[in-house]
């Protein structure tokens, strides 16, 4: 039984209201919920209909739920502050200049969140924890490297340049904190992670990719979710028919790929906002709910 | 079918008007070859709306070249013709030639000349790291754009469409003076050679840079589909390109649900969010034309989906045609 959730996925696949459906009937089952995200644009103010900020706030029309934005553009500006800061005067101004722009890229926004994100993990505070985003098998590898740990200025400076890392004591979290926070990510008694995806041939290749590379760091995602699946009793024109058989293929071409079981998540007509929508959604998310003994 | 323009109080003169048509932002329009660079997340269109507008162009009597980096088993079915590693002619199609470029190949080539110069000064567990770091999604780019560089500089063809483009970041990784492979030796960074070979980097960079500012050489074009997330990022990228002096010729958003799927209120709610989204795409990018493009029942296959795909993109219907159109629509 897991405590903790981690959606992962492409960006557009649905994580933010897969989180945040699963989020609501843990809420409703009496469980106290908080939902984290570290989307910058953050949906999840959109999807409850309600500011959100740094949190954990409460949800306005369901208690015991609650949500948290960590904010990665403050978190990516102190990281990058921490890690080039010991390093003025020592290398060339364009160095720097380089090593900013090496530390503005996705990567190091990824793994500046996920430093934020260690230290949410086993949040004590509250039953669930659900997570609308999972960090990559890049940032778990790089993180788990013992030259990610090193202190020493040193030592930076004989490394030279990085990429997305960066020079190392810009890390907040500990090293211990960190292996926690791994071993948590490994366990199917705290987490559970779950791969979205869509009905479409890089999303799927991507989901794919990302289990693999879950797999081979000890995580094992549980489930995928196929989001967006045109209901039957819509299809009742040719073209509708036609894009819901492409559906039942891509679907079959993923249980080939993955094997873990996939749930199915229909298409909606409208966005999906305010606690009735995700509701609506919620009736289908019981195989989800289960890995949390809901 | 309706074309959203950026709103304007005073009708568009007939220049402005032809300048904005997509079908214009294809063809060269005098200063040597005409670049296109299709961008977008993964899964949005981005080979397919590539495919269509080489298509377009070379059954314009334009001389094209197509570059992509598409899997060669996707790109083949998507052309019914084989693309392969050096430049060669598309079956069936006249003034079209394909290329296409392995990114996982090039990536890997690249990241080991970076490891070579690397373990001359650094120990394993640095080595370890840097391996790690080059494993980055944002190498690959880097990689792929240095093979894009001479295809971009070159003047062989009239029209050149990569299915895929930098983005910000690596633009301005690769206009720094110093490459990822230089800075690692910035403390002994003194010899000649080295030297000369990062000039030499630097002014192809610079030339590059001119060329993809230049709005009567190169165009980005952006995809996207109509939902929220993806405009979010679509924007994101766009204001990244833009504070590089690049702008975006036009977005085409894609999958549109077509008038043969509304037989039902689902659907036709659907597609009332749909142009929603349309209408804020318009907001997130101010002054950018923005074309819808219809979804299909399936993957895009054949030379015949192709055309069809690019008349609905580059039809040479003029802009004031469309407006009438979205007139009598009601739009």
């Amino acid at each position: 039984m897991a405590r903790q959730l981690l959606f992962s996925g492409k960006g557009g696949v649905g994580k933010t209201t897969l989180a945040c459906a699963t989020a609501v009937r843990f809420a409703q089952a009496g469980l106290r919920t908080l939902v984290v995200t570290t989307d910058p644009a953050s949906n999840v103010s959109d999807v409850f209909e309600q500011p959100i900020g740094e949190g954990p706030v409460p949800i306005r029309g369901l208690n015991g739920l609650f949500a948290a934005e960590l904010d990665a553009e403050s978190a990516l500006r102190a990281y990058k502050a921490r890690a080039l800061a010991p390093l003025e005067g020592v290398l060339p101004e364009d160095v720097l200049r380089s090593l900013d722009e090496q530390m503005s890229g996705p990567c190091t926004s990824e793994i500046a969140a996920f430093d934020q994100f260690v230290a949410r993990i086993d949040d004590q505070g509250f039953d669930r924890v659900v997570f609308d985003t999972a960090p990559t098998g890049h940032t778990l590898r790089l993180l788990e490297l013992p030259g990610a740990w090193v202190t020493h200025i040193d030592a930076v400076a004989a490394v030279g340049g990085q990429t997305c890392l960066g020079p190392a004591d810009a890390l907040a979290a500990s090293r211990e904190q960190y292996e926690r926070a791994l071993e948590s990510l490994r366990s199917p008694r705290s987490t559970a992670v779950i791969l979205v995806t869509q009905a479409e041939r890089t999303a799927i290749e991507e989901t794919e990719r990302a289990h693999a590379e879950m797999v081979s760091l000890g995580i094992a995602p549980r489930m995928a979710v196929m989001n967006g699946r045109i209901p039957a009793e819509v299809a009742d024109n040719a073209f509708a028919r036609a894009r819901r058989a492409m559906q039942d293929e891509q679907i079959a071409e993923l249980s080939r790929r993955v094997p873990i079981p996939i749930v199915e998540v229909p298409l909606l007509d409208s966005d999906v906002t305010g606690i009735k929508t995700l509701e609506r959604l919620g009736d289908h998310l019981a195989p989800l709910l289960e890995l949390a003994a809901v | 079918m309706i074309t959203l323009l950026p709103s304007s109080s005073l009708p568009p003169s007939e220049a402005a008007v032809a300048d904005r048509q997509p079908a214009a932002r294809i063809r060269p329009s005098g200063a040597g070859p005409r670049r296109v660079f299709v961008t977008g997340k993964g899964g949005v269109g981005k080979t397919t709306v590539a495919c269509a507008t080489a298509v377009w162009a070379a059954d314009q009597g334009l001389r094209t070249l197509l570059v992509t980096t598409d899997p060669a088993a996707h790109i083949g079915n998507v052309l019914e013709a084989p693309v392969g590693d050096g430049v060669a002619p598309v079956e069936g199609v006249r003034n079209l030639w394909a290329v296409r470029i392995d990114a996982k190949v090039t990536t890997a080539a690249y990241i080991q000349a970076v490891l070579d110069e690397a373990s001359l000064r650094m120990g394993a567990e640095g080595i370890a790291r840097l391996r790690e770091e080059l494993a980055s999604p944002c190498t690959e780019e880097v990689a792929v754009f240095q093979r894009f560089l001479d295809l971009l500089l070159a003047d062989a063809y009239e029209v050149v469409v990569f299915d895929t483009a930098p983005t910000g970041h690596t633009l301005r990784l690769l206009e720094l003076p110093l490459s990822y492979e230089r800075q690692l030796q910035a403390k002994v960074w003194t010899s000649e050679e080295s030297r000369a070979v990062d000039a030499a980097q630097t002014e192809r960079m610079r030339c590059a840079f001119e060329v993809m500012r230049d709005g009567t050489r190169t165009s980005f074009v952006l995809v996207v589909y109509p939902e929220r997330t993806p405009i979010a990022e679509a924007g994101r990228a766009w204001g990244e390109l833009d504070g590089l002096g690049i702008r975006t010729a036009f977005v085409v958003c894609n999958q549109i649900l077509p008038e043969e799927a509304l037989s039902n209120a689902f659907f036709r709610r659907r597609r009332s969010m749909q142009l929603e989204h349309l209408e804020s795409i318009g907001a997130t990018f101010p002054g950018v034309p923005v074309l819808p493009l219809g979804q299909r029942t399936g993957d895009v296959r054949g030379l015949d989906a192709l055309r069809d795909l690019a008349w609905e993109l580059y039809g040479e219907a003029s802009i004031q045609d469309r407006s009438n159109e979205r007139r009598k629509a009601g739009g």
